[in-house]
């Protein structure tokens, strides 16, 4: 069960670094967020699975949002 | 070029990284054994990963603080000296103003609701899973959609934020004073002093003060890098 | 241990993608990878010696070890705050030289002094 989380949060990293549209990046970068805490409750650890939904799919992405509106959204 | 250079570096410290990681060796359990029989008693808190952080180890905590505060600082200053690029207020593109209503009404709605569960996070913090770090967090996105919520009613609402700056500074001075509480009752500085006075206040209440002060340093610090990306700060 | 290779993998991933990539957001985006995949190593690696999380209830059972969950909390906000401070840093970049391409910007800062 983990090693599927797993390979779904390699997949979306590997995603959002090689694709052309920096908003699609995000979103997929905040998906691995909210899955990633899915794996802390898997394991046990639910203070670390707040603190990494919360960050993750919150303050993380309003950050990379702000960044991609002042600047260009795509990639080359 | 350049992709050669990466996939040669990639194997070489697949090749340094890999023995460290791969092979399965035994997780020393001293250190859970010590915790799962003395937690409670040292420092007053049920949730053992507060009592880490919050009990034994409380100067990390306050070195976070203060990390917290100089990327709050230094964003607030790189961010605040050149102009944003604006895409015009609400009243330019009156065919948005239905949809922007929604907005305002749903997250106007939600948020004492969120903020309400950022408080009871941080308060029980020491009995369930939370604490301040995740209450803060909370209490923030709370507090960032009521900013969300202004913005769809009226065109140039911005927030004042000098209650924030307030909250901010207040919240140092207040773990200061946490911090050298202990000194008057003859315990260690960050040590919890009520454990070896256990008559007068139940112990809990350290713990408690300490992730309420927490609690209001991060969601301050964190409301105001997100209202300054929002572009609705007074100057 | 396939969780192990896996994780070292998405380290690896994060690193690649600091060195090759020229978009500065991008390589901001690598270090956060970078900083998920040290954070899912210790709570993974802490997590093989119980079965219980560890709050102090009158259960008997072995619980999980706490101190990975202790240092990981400081992690992910100090992480949070390097992404951060790295973002504005890119923003005032942006600002000077008009563009993303770290490329670009050598060039261009080559040929202003």
């Amino acid at each position: 069960m983990i090693t599927v989380l797993l390979v779904f949060v390699v997949i979306g990293s590997a995603y959002a670094l090689f694709s052309r549209d920096l908003l699609h990046s995000t979103i997929v970068l905040s998906m691995t967020s909210v899955v990633s805490a899915l794996i802390f409750y898997l394991l046990h650890a639910p203070d670390v699975a707040i603190t990494e939904a919360a960050v993750g799919a919150g303050l993380s992405t309003v950050i990379f949002l702000w960044i991609i509106k002042q600047t260009r959204r795509s990639d080359p | 070029m350049i992709y050669a250079m990466g996939i040669i570096s990639i194997v070489l410290l697949s090749i340094v990284l890999g023995p460290f990681i791969i092979p399965d060796t035994l997780w020393p359990q001293t250190a859970r054994d010590f915790l799962q029989h003395n937690g409670l008693n040292d420092t007053g808190a049920s949730n053992l990963v507060s009592a880490i952080y919050l009990g034994y180890r409380a100067y990390d905590t306050i070195g976070e603080t203060i990390v917290l505060l100089a990327a709050v600082t230094g964003a607030l200053y790189l961010i605040k000296s050149l102009p944003m690029t604006h895409t015009g207020s609400m009243e330019s593109r009156p065919e948005l103003k239905g949809k922007t209503t929604i907005i305002g009404v749903t997250t106007g709605k939600l948020a004492p609701v969120v903020m309400l569960f950022g408080w009871y996070v941080m308060f029980f913090g020491h009995l369930s899973p939370g604490g301040g770090f995740q209450g803060g967090v909370v209490l923030a996105s709370g507090m960032l959609f009521i900013a969300l919520g202004r913005e769809g009613y009226r065109g140039e609402s911005k927030l004042n934020n000098q209650g924030f700056h307030l909250i901010e500074v207040l919240s140092l001075w207040f773990i200061i004073v946490l911090v050298c509480i202990p000194l008057v009752f003859g315990a260690s500085i960050l040590e919890n002093p009520f454990t070896r006075i256990d008559e007068i206040m139940p112990r809990v209440i350290y713990v408690i003060g300490f992730n309420m002060a927490i609690g209001l340093k991060v969601a301050s610090g964190l409301t105001l890098l997100g209202l300054l990306m929002m572009d609705m700060t007074h100057d | 241990m396939i969780n192990r290779i896996l994780v070292l993998c998405l380290f690896l991933l994060g690193f690649y993608g600091l060195m090759v990539q020229k978009n500065m957001v991008k390589k901001v985006f690598a270090l956060s990878i970078q900083n998920s995949a040290v954070v899912l190593l210790f709570i993974l690696e802490g997590s093989r010696i119980g079965s219980l999380a560890p709050i102090v209830t009158e259960a008997q059972a072995a619980y999980v070890d706490p101190i990975p969950q202790a240092l990981m909390l400081t992690a992910i906000v100090v992480g949070i705050c390097v992404t951060a401070l790295a973002l504005a840093l890119v923003f005032r970049l942006y600002k000077k030289y008009e563009t993303l391409n770290i490329e670009e910007i050598q060039r261009k800062a080559i040929d202003e002094s």
